[in-house]
């Protein structure tokens, strides 16, 4: 990690203070006899002393700003002239190209999750439900960005999941995403090529604990949107007045890992992914108003990845995923919404192919969708940096909402879930969850559990 | 416009802190007074922190009633992810230093970018709480 600012400022404030001290120790100054104010010697040493300090003290404050005041914005007060800064026209850019430029350097971060999970003893239609309690450190996920320049950039994340990653654990190490951004002086247009995170619904690309309400995360941007969901491609990003966009074409899904619980096993994450066949993905905000965001995004494109049917014609299985979203924070109000869905073609030939029958078919439409609200109870006492969150969240999924003929539904997958609990965070970066969760589905089979997690970002 | 500098003692700067709800500032300040037609017009304030692992710098003005008149981002060094849009400065001219001037009060939060709204409203709670404490002090 590199912070030269704040190293170079301390050996700054260090050489100031060796200055200072240098010269009252051995200044006529701490005499017995102080210098009279006729003195012309003494006054002469008095405006030194003050003028080596304003360039001191210039200094100091250079070096805290690091690169930010050769490109100071023309600033008025009150209809006062613009404020000139030393060194404000050496830069030459004006406030808007100036907003925002980093210094170079690597940028650390991560954010981690540790989840308790206990299950009810039986199953909604009161069998066993066999269910073990389980402890697990789910992810520790460490961040790091690299600033080639004020116009490159890159980022990622390594994620350590389930703490080892041996063959006889369930733990994997992966790359969450990994790209570079072309970064231009306007917010209008950026670049991002790479492993990246698909634009689509809340949690796939904000996922930090910290940022969501829940132990788990929620199961509707788990299952019909695959979170976290990243794939190898390119495209472009930004904003245009109230609103923000994605465009990306990236490497297609792989239809010959869908099953009946949806496309997340047909994501390709970037490790040797088939190439035959790409999709596009996008996503439009509005972001007009503080404390809101809504919008919709995409993802379509064949899954087929050259496999054929017994025939030789060409599967292309193509998938298209859609939501629409909305969130929206006032003071500690927090409401959320998601509707999601996904069409799969030629899913008799995926199944054909992957070997399914009977329930086990890939549905060729999934749907789903969830509404969640919470309050910050703490937001209604003074000044405080606790939080403390009751919260409730209603969703229903279907991963075969539809199956082509031939097949039937799983009444397994057709499922509601009411997640009620209580987020507490001592700091905002740490946070404490406890909830219980009631699941039911069609085949009355749900089983209920009760939720545990401590999480961490920073 | 007229450069200053203030000297603060540990004293001072645990004063600041507990006024502001924060970090202290640091023991040399340096701001810059406007004035027009030698009446006060602002003081403007530089304020540099961390965001999560790398500098932000912002530029607050101070109306002469303490009130913030303006916020710019100087420099910021985290990825363009974590920082709010242009708008969401747009909250803060004509807050002075109160409960309200606090995230899921007065400030409205950002979703994806909590980290940098929480340091920016420090900033900025810490930048009035200066601001007063060297009004008085040049009083007195």
């Amino acid at each position: 990690m590199i912070r030269p600012c704040p190293t170079r400022g301390a050996a700054a404030a260090f050489s100031l203070s060796f200055f200072l001290s240098s010269f009252f120790f051995s200044s006529p100054l701490l005499a017995d006899e102080p210098p009279k104010a006729s003195d012309p010697a003494a006054e002469q040493r008095l405006k030194d002393l003050e003028q080596k300090l304003d360039v001191l003290t210039k200094e100091i404050e250079a070096i805290r700003l690091g690169e930010a005041p050769s490109a100071a914005p023309a600033l008025t007060l009150g209809g006062a002239p613009a404020l000139a800064l030393d060194s404000a026209s050496h830069y030459g850019l004006g406030p808007a190209a100036a907003r925002v430029y980093a210094r170079k350097g690597v940028s650390i971060g991560g954010y981690g999750e540790a989840l308790y999970q206990s299950f009810a003893s039986s199953k909604q239609n009161g069998t066993p439900s066999g269910r073990t309690d389980t402890i697990d450190l789910s992810r520790a996920v460490f961040y790091f960005g690299y600033k080639f320049d004020d116009h490159f950039v890159f980022n990622s994340e390594v994620e350590f999941a389930h703490a080892v990653a041996a063959s006889d654990k369930a733990g994997e190490v992966e790359i969450e995403f990994a790209y570079v951004d072309w970064l231009s002086p306007s917010r209008a247009f950026r670049a991002r090529a790479g492993l990246l995170l698909v634009p689509m619904g809340f949690l796939n690309e904000l996922h930090e604990p910290p940022t969501f309400f829940g132990a788990r995360r929620n199961t509707v941007e788990t299952l019909i949107l695959p979170s976290t969901w990243r794939e190898l491609g390119f495209g472009g990003y930004g904003d245009a007045g109230p609103l923000a966009y994605r465009l990306f074409l990236v490497n297609g899904l792989n239809s010959g890992g869908y099953s009946a619980e949806g496309i997340r096993e047909g994501r390709q994450e970037g490790s040797l992914a088939k190439a035959r066949d790409f999709a596009l993905t996008g996503r439009l905000d509005f972001v007009g108003v503080n404390g809101l965001v809504a919008g919709a995004s995409f993802f379509t494109g064949c899954s087929g990845q050259g496999r054929t049917t017994t025939f030789g014609e060409t599967v292309c299985g193509r998938t298209t995923v859609w939501d629409l979203h909305a969130d929206f924070r006032w003071r500690g109000l927090s409401l959320r919404a998601l509707v999601a869905g996904s069409t799969i073609g030629d899913t008799a030939a995926i199944n054909e192919l992957n070997g399914f029958s009977g329930e086990e078919g890939v549905g060729s439409r999934q749907r789903g969708w969830y509404a969640e609200a919470g309050f910050d109870v703490l937001t209604l006492v003074s000044r405080t940096k606790l939080s403390l969150t009751p919260f409730a969240r209603y969703e229903e999924w279907d991963t075969q909402r539809a199956v082509p003929d031939g097949f039937s539904r799983n009444p397994a997958n057709d499922a509601r879930q009411w997640t009620a609990g209580v987020v507490f965070k001592p700091i905002p970066q740490v946070v404490l969850k406890l909830d219980g969760q009631w699941r039911k589905n069609a085949a009355r089979n749900g089983v209920n559990q009760v939720n545990v997690a401590m999480g961490y970002e920073f | 416009m007229t450069r200053k500098t203030a000297f603060l003692s540990e004293a001072d700067r645990a004063e600041v802190a507990r006024r502001s709800g924060g970090a202290p500032p640091p023991g040399l300040v340096a701001y810059y007074v406007a004035s027009v037609d030698g009446n006060p017009a602002g003081t403007a304030y530089f304020d540099t922190h961390v965001v999560r692992t790398l500098p932000e710098t912002i530029l607050v003005a101070v109306d002469p009633k303490g009130a913030i008149s303006r916020i710019e981002v100087l420099s910021f060094s985290e990825p363009e992810e974590y920082l709010p849009r242009g708008a969401w400065y747009g909250q803060f001219p004509g807050k002075a230093l109160s409960d309200e001037l606090s995230e899921n009060k007065g400030v409205r939060p950002v979703t994806g970018a909590t980290i940098t709204v929480r340091v920016t409203v420090e900033a900025a709670r810490r930048v009035l709480a200066l601001d007063a404490f060297l009004k008085e002090k040049s009083r007195r």
